[in-house]
């Protein structure tokens, strides 16, 4: 063998002895403990308990539920966040602190920003008590232990990333397609729905399958502010890892959520493409 | 009187402390085909991007058949614009984005695709209509660009050299159909160009800029024979540039010597320039001849372009340069003592 030849066959076989490693291997695992009792033989035993239990699909229906109010909340905050540090902000340490400022959160921890939230939407927290101290409220409103509490905590995580997403195909649309609209005579706001906003398309689309992503795998965000009273599917999949101990039955929860939200995902894609084009 | 389709006056804009444009003033008649013709920098598309409305200017006035525009947005001015990357919607197909105009100008959409399907037609590209922009040619999408800005049948079409992108072949050829096709719309074309010579073959007038400054405007051939200012002379074509002054007697004195020449044009300013052609000066290896002014020269280089012979003379601290189409002078070669040449009259005086 050449020592070209070696050194193709190197660059080619790392980073697939790469992803085989971290990515297929434990990803493996999982689908076949799922596939097996506790003994070890073949079985679809696990599924079944899950597919037809009814509990199982009223958690699903509140995980995705959460997630897509989630990301439809990221696109309609995030695109016009993304919108103003691209096109509006001309003075650059302006947009650089933006950026930053996005950024610097995903530095620490989901847990202390989750119990952040908890601190400022309990009963007597900041929200709470700046509301009723401007006399807009009577009594403090509940946010932990409803999907609203939840929601608020997994759009504040995942908005950096649909922003940075947005922000990067909105900085890329080329000028002169805008102007060449403005002289084929299209007002503005012609111009935004008719070019601007479908070249970034593919941008918003990228952003939004990532936070629905993050936001339906989500546990820490969701086991914090649920206060113990709504259930999403990641919880159910942490209990039988690290109570019950039956790898098995949580391999198959993983492996079940892990195909619908593939398959939600690939719907959406599919539906975004035919609308897009 | 009627107002001319275009007419700009003491148009200027800054960026930052840089004078893009100062005091621009041009007419622009119905059908017209002008080139604005510079260096790269000379404010030709700074000038063109304030008639689009792309560009606010600091002062001055645009008028389009008398109604004053400098303040209308792009969209509520009757033009349109060629680009230069041609700018076509990459998420449309090419009758989608011909339509663009007629749709935006309240066309229902059987309407605007029928004009599309016309406007292509036109430019040759009929059996294109469904196919996307990255999938044509660079030729192909300079001429949907064409199409799209055609389809509106506006006054005045803006081009910002619209044929730079395009091998040198296809852009003779598409110089000529573009003329022929303004000719047939009778759309006036203002177009921006630095290439010398496509503004020369096209357009009725030439618009010659420098430093954000108007050089001279007129039709190309006078603007070759008559550059009004030493820029000009030594921007279109090449030229022998000789410092002169006048002497009291009425004669030219010049830096390759004092000529028996009474020049009709008198410039102002006493750093005069005499312009001289190359084709215009003649190599006589046997001395003088009848009707020219000659000087002595000595034969520096003698370079072959293929269709002629470009001879480099010295006189003095001077260089002429002279072009020789046809049979080159057995005598000619370099280090050859002659006399070059020229009849007085072909000297053109620039003042300062």
């Amino acid at each position: 063998m050449s020592t070209t030849a070696r050194r193709v066959s190197l660059l080619v076989g790392l980073p697939s002895l790469f992803f085989l490693a971290f990515f297929l291997a434990p990803m493996t695992v999982v689908a076949l403990a799922s596939l097996t009792d506790a003994s070890g033989n073949l079985t679809f035993v696990n599924y079944a308990r899950i597919l037809l239990d009814q509990y199982h699909w009223d958690v699903l229906w509140v995980t995705f539920r959460i997630g897509a109010i989630t990301t439809i909340a990221c696109v309609l905050i995030g695109y016009p966040l993304a919108w103003y540090l691209v096109r509006i902000v001309d003075w650059r340490p302006w947009r650089r602190v933006c950026v930053i400022l996005l950024i610097v959160p995903l530095f620490t921890s989901n847990i202390v920003r989750s119990f952040g939230w908890m601190v400022l939407l309990g009963r007597n927290g900041l929200v709470n008590d700046s509301l009723q101290t401007l006399g807009l409220i009577e009594r403090p409103i509940r946010f932990i232990g409803i999907e609203l509490g939840i929601v608020i905590g997994l759009v504040y995580i995942l908005l950096p990333f649909i922003v940075l997403a947005v922000g990067n195909s909105v900085a890329d649309v080329d000028p002169s397609l805008e102007q060449a609209s403005a002289d084929l005579g299209a007002r503005p706001a012609t111009t935004f729905w008719t070019v601007t906003f479908p070249l970034c398309l593919p941008g918003l689309m990228a952003g939004a399958v990532m936070v629905f992503m993050l936001a339906v795998s989500a546990y820490v965000t969701p086991a914090l502010l649920s206060g113990g009273r709504i259930t999403v599917f990641s919880m159910l999949i942490f209990q039988q890892y690290s109570s019950v101990f039956d790898f098995n039955y949580g391999g198959a929860l993983s492996i079940t959520m892990l195909v619908l939200t593939l398959v939600l995902v690939a719907t959406a894609g599919r539906v975004g493409a035919t609308k897009g084009a | 009187m009627t107002a001319p389709l275009l007419n700009i006056t003491k148009l200027s804009k800054h960026f930052g402390r840089q004078a893009a444009l100062s005091d621009v003033n041009l007419e622009v008649e119905q059908g017209e085909f002008i080139a604005l013709l510079g260096p790269s920098g000379c404010g030709k598309t700074t000038l063109l991007r304030c008639i689009a409305g792309f560009l606010k200017p600091d002062s001055g006035s645009i008028r389009i058949t008398g109604e004053d525009v400098t303040r209308l947005p792009p969209y509520l001015r009757p033009l349109n614009t060629v680009f230069q990357n041609y700018a076509l919607f990459p998420h449309m197909s090419v009758e989608d984005n011909v339509a663009y105009g007629p749709r935006r100008r309240g066309a229902t959409k059987k309407d605007a695709l029928s004009q599309a399907a016309d406007a292509l037609e036109l430019v040759g590209l009929s059996g294109f209509a469904g196919r996307f922009p990255r999938q044509l040619s660079g030729g192909q999408q300079q001429r949907v660009a064409l199409a799209r800005a055609i389809v509106n049948r506006p006054k005045l079409l803006l081009l910002d050299e619209p044929l730079s992108a395009l091998d040198l072949k296809l852009r003779k050829r598409v110089q000529i159909e573009l003329k022929h096709l303004q000719e047939k719309l009778g759309i006036a074309f203002v177009f921006v160009t630095h290439d010398q010579e496509e503004a020369l073959t096209m357009a009725d007038r030439v618009v010659v800029m420098s430093g954000g400054r108007i050089e001279q405007v007129g039709r190309g051939e006078d603007i070759y024979r008559a550059p009004a200012t030493r820029f000009v002379a030594d921007f279109i074509g090449e030229a022998n540039l000789l410092p002169c002054s006048i002497l009291p007697d009425g004669s030219l004195m010049t830096s390759v010597g004092a000529l028996s020449v009474r020049p009709k044009l008198r410039p102002k300013g006493d750093n005069l320039v005499a312009v001289l052609r190359p084709e215009q000066v003649s190599l006589l290896p046997d001395g003088a001849m009848e009707g020219l002014s000659t000087v002595p020269a000595v034969v520096e280089d003698v370079i072959h372009v293929g269709s002629h012979v470009m001879v480099n003379a010295r006189v003095g601290d001077t260089v002429i340069t002279s072009r020789v189409s046809g049979q080159l002078p057995a005598q000619v070669v370099k280090g050859a003592r002659l006399h070059v040449g020229f009849r007085p009259d072909d000297l053109h005086l620039i003042g300062d």
